[in-house]
């Protein structure tokens, strides 16, 4: 969306543009100003962003080498170890098993959230809604709450023995519903990531569809459009920037799954240490003192969640070419 | 969604108190904030010598007030740091790879093989430690010693018993057990008596605790044949454990439920749960997380396996001294002192709820006297017996986390349905050996 928004208007003015290029190469000549209203950015960029890159790249090429029984000073050593953490995270079941596990959660969960969010706000721009702010507040209000806090209120709710849902549904003939059972656990998770996040992008929505100008509608009911006509016809095609950008955003959310399904795995077992990428990273670095293996996992992790946001970009923006 | 943390590991099992409430944050933070504070403030001024020390242990200030007061030229700066599983180990690792662990440090058992082999701690025989020997239950001497070497100066222990209702065990019958086998039995009548009803819970999530079962069983999970570490995580003893938990789960009478959570601390309020085989610490958590019970549990010595009567433990931790630190000897008189002097252990048993190593400090009224909780029983009599049965030649080994890690994960997808618990032991096994082969360290399959 970005790069759409920038193409647009330098197609138009590609001239002016040079032009102003040029003008910016004689100015600097002269003065330090732009570099010194860049170095704040270029510095805190450098040292907060390329750097730990930097570092976790460079401790992701190393191994700790034991000899023997490994004990004393000397039996241990770091040494240069090529890509042999890349191919062990390549070739370890855990990694790819919690891979499959996110993908399956993004495909499932991502659509739902979405449409979800783009009805809330489609009700919300109607004109015949009423207490919008008071709407608009509580549709948003859980993204207020922190995920940590969210995941620890819903555990309460999973818990069989303490939940008010699992005991209702237990007296209205439902059975006991394990909500984090084997293959339930990750629904329940999704459920709790939706709860927080659809109101968030509801949001964003909302705010691309009050930027429409109203004499589109206008023109819209003049040739006799209904609401309904207005909202897919009109609306959607509108805002359909602003669902990519929430798309993009769930889809680095969603490969980054971790305090969710970290804070549930103190109530279930069906919750491995390694359930998720970034929980088998922090597993590694925290619990297994191998923060090697650890960097590599987050690198991989890092290029793949690179690979497909922008692959998503791409794709949506040549299939929007094509039209 | 992004990367808030809340530790739930394993908690350190010393006392069950503290660290219990202490479950948030900081994994990550501990690591970004190491460095901090380091051998730099050893600072000797006039002669007077400045330790830090970093330890978790609730209310230790009262003993490390003590030892300043009595000790003008050796003054302890005490860091009070969140428990190791949940961050502190983490930042002793990096902070030893950078060069400035503090001086002294708080280490559990199971965890410091994994810090001698970083070479991470100093030998203490070097200053005179081993004169101390005499003093500790015999069990947790070996577990500091490596060859020659001393390791660390012990602190608390985590001896098992038999938590069970009385009440309730009256109610339907049971006689207590003094068998694994007669535990079976019991079971099984009361589950028959009432199915809402089980003996225990089945903490998948916690493979210390099938440890500590594992040791009283005669297990040998970890051991050293010159320079070559042999593994036997599935050896004969571990499997008799697993077998009996596995019948346990598989008729369904025990509850598979994490622990340290709240639902299981409602089933033990309720009478779910009628027993929990677990260590002297897990007197604090009863009393503090199934208050509405007092009165009806009692503690029974652990069912035994039939052989000559054995224990096992579970927590407990160390006292060490960092290779950073300038002034070793030092630093190992005050790990000595806050260990041994009977001062400073009333101090460590009303404050930090610690069971101490120190076979005076068992004697002391503070842990030896009726607990009205328990019905007025001296529950520490159990302990102080079954402390002496702790098996000596268990050993822990040099990864131990990841051991822990793999058989939980393993435990949670056997109780999830998919292989059984003696599975889990030989997967783990295998797992170990292989890690640990990976790493280089020279080892074998016993």
């Amino acid at each position: 969306m970005a790069v759409d928004r920038q193409q647009i208007p330098v197609a138009g003015t590609r001239p002016g543009t040079r032009r102003a290029a040029a003008g910016q190469r004689g100015r600097r000549r002269g003065g330090r100003a732009p570099v010194m209203f860049l170095a704040p950015f270029g510095v805190l960029f450098a040292l907060f962003f390329l750097l730990p890159i930097g570092y976790a790249i460079y401790e992701s090429l190393l191994k700790v080498r034991v000899s023997g029984l490994g004990l004393g000073p000397g039996s241990t050593a770091t040494v240069f170890a090529g890509f042999s953490n890349y191919s062990q995270a390549f070739t370890d079941p855990s990694f790819q098993q919690g891979v499959e596990r996110v993908l399956l959660f993004g495909v499932v969960q991502i659509p739902v959230m979405l449409v979800f969010a783009t009805i809330l706000a489609l009700l919300l721009d109607s004109v015949a809604v009423r207490f919008k702010r008071f709407f608009r507040l509580a549709f948003f209000l859980p993204y207020g709450i922190p995920g940590v806090i969210a995941a620890i209120l819903w555990s309460f709710l999973y818990l069989p023995g303490l939940s008010p849902i699992v005991a209702a549904l237990r007296s209205t003939g439902f059975g006991t519903v394990n909500f984090l059972g084997t293959s339930s656990v990750l629904w329940s998770i999704a459920n709790i990531v939706t709860w927080e996040y659809t109101g968030y992008n509801m949001l964003i929505i909302y705010a691309g569809l009050q930027a429409i100008p109203a004499d589109l509608y206008e023109a819209g009911r003049l040739d006799g459009a209904s609401e309904w006509k207005v909202a897919t016809r009109i609306k959607l095609p509108m805002v359909s920037s602003s669902l990519v950008l929430t798309a993009v955003f769930s889809i680095i959310g969603t490969l980054q799954l971790f305090s969710e399904p970290q804070v549930l795995r103190a109530i279930t077992s069906d919750i491995s240490s390694s359930y998720t990428p970034n929980l088998l990273s922090y597993t590694q670095a925290f619990t297994a003192n191998n923060p090697n293996y650890a960097a590599a996992v987050a690198v991989v992790l890092a290029i793949g969640t690179f690979i497909l946001s922008f692959g998503f970009l791409r794709l949506v923006q040549r299939r929007g070419a094509g039209a | 969604m992004v990367s808030s943390i809340r530790s739930t590991g394993r908690k350190a099992r010393s006392r069950g108190r503290f660290l219990l409430a202490a479950g948030t944050a900081a994994g990550l933070f501990a690591l970004a904030a190491c460095g901090g504070s380091s051998p730099a403030q050893n600072q000797a001024s006039g002669g007077k010598v400045t330790l830090t020390f970093w330890s978790w242990v609730p209310g230790i200030s009262h003993s490390v007030n003590l030892w300043n007061k009595s000790h003008p030229d050796i003054h302890v700066n005490l860091n009070e740091v969140t428990s190791g599983a949940a961050g502190s180990y983490a930042k002793m690792f990096s902070a030893l790879q950078a060069g400035n662990a503090p001086d002294l440090g708080q280490i559990e058992y199971a965890t410091l093989p994994n810090f001698e082999h970083v070479g991470g701690v100093d030998d203490l025989s070097k200053y005179g430690a081993s004169s101390v020997q005499a003093d500790f239950v015999p069990w947790t001497w070996s577990q500091v010693t490596q060859g020659g070497g001393v390791y660390a100066i012990p602190q608390d222990t985590g001896p098992m018993g038999l938590f069970y209702r009385a009440d309730l065990f009256k109610k339907y019958g049971l006689t207590v057990p003094t068998t694994w086998a007669q535990y079976l039995t019991d079971a099984k009548k009361l589950h028959a008596a009432n199915p809402n009803a089980y003996i225990a819970a089945f903490p998948a999530n916690d493979a210390q605790w099938f440890a500590g079962l594992a040791w009283q069983a005669g297990a040998k999970w970890f051991g050293t044949s010159g320079d070559t570490w042999v593994t036997g995580i599935d050896d004969s003893a571990s499997q008799q454990v697993a077998a009996l938990w596995q019948q346990l789960i598989s008729d369904h009478l025990v509850k598979v439920e994490p622990d340290f959570e709240s639902a299981w601390y409602k089933d033990l309020s309720d009478g779910t749960l009628l027993s929990w085989p677990t260590a002297v610490w897990g007197e604090n958590t009863l009393v503090t997380n199934a208050a509405p019970t007092k009165g009806d549990w009692r503690v029974a010595p652990m069912p035994g396996w039939g052989g000559a009567p054995s224990n096992g433990n579970w927590g407990g931790s160390t006292t060490v001294v960092f290779k950073d630190s300038k002034h070793p000897a030092q630093a190992a008189q005050f790990a000595e002192w806050l260990n041994t002097n009977q001062q400073s252990i009333t101090g460590l048993i009303t404050y930090g709820g610690l069971y101490p190593a120190d076979l005076a400090g068992q004697k002391q009224p503070a842990a030896n006297s009726p607990v009205a909780f328990y019905g007025g029983q001296n529950i520490w009599q159990v302990f102080q017996a079954g402390g002496k049965l702790v098996n000596t030649s268990f050993q822990w080994g040099p990864i131990m986390n990841t051991t822990f890690t793999q058989m939980a994960d393993g435990f949670g997808k056997a109780t999830g349905g998919s292989g059984t618990l003696s599975q889990v032991l030989a997967s783990t096994q295998s797992q170990t050996v292989a890690t640990m082969k990976k790493q280089g360290f020279s080892v074998k399959s016993g």
